[in-house]
């Protein structure tokens, strides 16, 4: 958007005289003398308006008094001042400094605030996968990056500092996006930009679609039934859920640990117990993801496919991948014939309260197989083997270590649902005993970690 | 299997996401620790104990220190007897948050006025990371009518400790006590129900 700022000197028009006598600039044709004028009186009350407090009071009488009773005459002595652009990010470029009083200096988005709109309502940049998100949230991403946050032990699951993040939060607001913040708090206000969306980015499934969602396969069908935004802010988050995975050994953050905080940010509910429901499903569709987009990354870097093949959902090794038969939702282990594959997706449906267990050493596994998707035959019976030994050894150690004083509980599980709900509803400490009583699960105390198996 | 006990206690614990809230309780329930996934919601377990020859039954709520999961909270607070109010050594922000966030809340939230507070800074085997000292954490302890240790969930250092003083400081507030006296009438009568049905059963 580009503009002309004609001012003419001394107020204006000159009494009816200077019939061609306008200098600089204007031309002497009549016609467009005639159009100018009509131009010039349209930009002189617009100028009055918005010029009230910059211009003396009296002054401003004598213009509109003389356009009262005056026929407008030509324009004289005037001159081309400046050349003034606009643009969202700079605001107004080369402005007279009289009119930059009355706009802000600063415009940095459609939007006056970065979080709690919705994406469709800011400035959009695109990542380098070609998703169209909010600016702001790339160049947080760009500076999360290169501090190195990617690095740092628990990066998205640690809390930033509250002062900071408010602070930081202002700033983001203003359009400055200040120096030396906290990684964390960088990481903070990423998830917290999510959680402040209008409607949550997963808002669009519905929690009975994402709970039947098992597969990968499954997985990837119904993310296409995002609208556009929220399809590219999600693939945005998983690329960036992705990149913190890889760093997995400095951060300690597997698919499983940053989908499970970013899950709870991915929906919006009244009610804050089904989001916690919810939140479970959603950690799972997120951990499919994640982890499909590093197996396709790897893939890539493998060089054992063409990019384009990599890049491609359609390419015949997916299809092989995605719709081998033993693709099983029931999580059941089925010993060392089970391949690849199934051990990749069994965990993927950890939907059944004994398998949670599991899923940490499972969790484990499927990094390895990503990692090495080649040799994946005869790591897939010493991993079998392994898992047994695992939940065997899950199952015994509080066991051989209790004490049948100590008792654990799963907090939320799907056929609990009710009591719990309702403990929390009257929240007096004798539903809690009611509660704690159905809820015993003896010797189970390496699940309850997972405390909601949904 | 019917374990019997005197008193119940409500305990909870709050605190930043990653202080080690969970760790804790897990070094506390079952003597182990472990790398632990963030938690969901909360998550909650029970441990018997035995304080000047009355048998405890302890309930310790771990919520999650996702923010997220804040607004959930106000449902925690109410009716619990003590409150385990962790922060990592390590990391200052944590220490900060305590007094801008949690213990805000939990003025705002706490049913009970008696409620105990304890104060934990975790990590302590980190000691060469350390920047939030002993001496703080006391000040901070003085000032919100806290108790206080410091500990380590991995190395076991004072995490019985923790709960025994929190504990035998809810045993000492006669309200606290009788609270607790409370929910064992209304736990025992429940309990009996089956019990009873069991005896028809065999009796048949």
């Amino acid at each position: 958007m580009t503009g002309l700022v004609m001012v003419t000197k001394g107020g204006g028009c000159g009494g009816g005289g200077g019939k061609g006598g306008a200098k600089g600039g204007v031309k002497s044709r009549e016609e467009e003398q005639q159009n100018q004028i009509s131009v010039l009186a349209l930009l002189l009350a617009a100028l009055r308006k918005s010029m009230v407090s910059c211009r003396v009071d009296s002054r401003d009488e004598v213009i509109s008094s003389t356009l009262q009773h005056m026929e407008i005459g030509w324009p004289t002595n005037v001159r081309h001042i400046t050349h003034v652009t606009f643009d969202r990010f700079n605001g107004f470029l080369g402005l007279p400094v009289e009119f930059q009083v009355e706009i802000p200096n600063r415009v940095p988005s459609a939007s006056a605030n970065v979080f709690g709109v919705s994406a469709e309502s800011m400035q959009c940049s695109f990542d380098p996968k070609g998703n169209s998100v909010p600016t702001i949230l790339l160049l947080m991403q760009e500076r999360l990056y290169s501090q190195g946050g990617l690095k740092a032990e628990g990066i998205f699951r640690i809390n930033p500092e509250n002062g900071q993040e408010e602070h930081v939060r202002d700033q983001l607001n203003k359009g400055i996006v200040p120096d030396n913040i906290d990684v964390h708090c960088l990481a903070g206000l990423i998830k917290a930009w999510f959680r402040e969306l209008p409607s949550g980015v997963l808002d669009g499934l519905s929690p009975e679609q994402v709970l039947r969602c098992n597969t990968e396969e499954e997985s990837v069908d119904l993310v296409k039934q995002l609208k556009p935004t929220e399809a590219a802010l999600l693939n945005w988050a998983v690329g960036l859920m992705a990149d913190v995975v890889e760093e997995e050994e400095s951060n300690k953050m597997n698919a499983r640990n940053i989908a499970m905080v970013f899950a709870p940010n991915m929906t919006r509910m009244s009610d804050p117990l089904t989001a916690l429901m919810h939140a479970v499903q959603v950690m799972n569709l997120l951990k499919t993801l994640i982890i499909k987009t590093l197996w396709k990354r790897e893939e890539t870097a493998m060089g054992g496919y063409s990019p384009m093949s990599s890049h491609s959902c359609d390419c015949p090794t997916d299809e092989e991948f995605d719709s081998q038969p033993e693709m099983d939702t029931s999580c059941e282990l089925r010993g060392p014939t089970s391949d690849y594959d199934n051990t990749l997706y069994s965990n993927c449906s950890a939907d059944e309260d004994e398998i949670e267990a599991e899923v940490e050493s499972l969790g484990e596994i499927e990094e390895c197989f990503v990692r090495q998707p080649d040799e994946h035959k005869n790591i897939t019976h010493s991993f079998f083997e392994e898992v047994v030994d695992e939940s065997q050894r899950d199952d015994s150690s509080p066991r051989s270590c209790s004490v049948r004083s100590i008792e654990s509980g799963v907090s939320f599980t799907d056929k609990k649902n009710k009591s719990s709900a309702l403990c929390i509803g009257n929240g007096e400490n004798i539903g809690d005993t009611d509660m704690v009583d159905k809820l015993d699960e003896p010797t189970r105390s390496d699940t309850s970690s997972l405390s909601i198996a949904g | 299997m019917e374990t019997q006990f005197d008193y119940f206690f409500k305990l909870l614990m709050i605190g930043d996401s990653g202080v080690g809230k969970s760790s804790l309780l897990l070094s506390f329930t079952a003597g182990t620790f472990d790398e632990l996934s963030p938690t969901i919601g909360v998550d909650f377990k029970v441990k018997h104990v035995t304080v000047g020859g009355k048998k405890l039954k302890l309930a310790i709520w771990d919520t999650a220190g996702q923010e997220r999961f804040r607004t959930l909270t106000s449902s925690y607070y109410r009716g619990a007897q003590g409150v385990v109010m962790v922060y990592d050594v390590t990391r200052r922000e944590t220490f900060t948050n305590l007094s801008e966030v949690w213990a805000k809340e939990f003025e705002l939230y706490s049913t009970n006025q008696d409620c105990i507070k304890m104060l934990v800074g975790n990590k302590v085997d980190k000691e060469s990371q350390r920047v939030v000292t002993k001496k703080e954490g006391i000040e901070f302890a003085r000032e919100n009518g806290c108790l206080f240790i410091e500990c380590s969930a991995k190395k076991h250092v004072n995490v019985q400790q923790c709960f025994d003083e929190l504990v035998l400081k809810i045993v000492d507030t006669p309200s606290l006590l009788a609270e607790g006296a409370k929910g064992v009438k209304k736990n025992m009568f429940n309990q009996k129900t089956p019990e009873a049905n069991a005896a028809t059963g065999a009796c048949c």
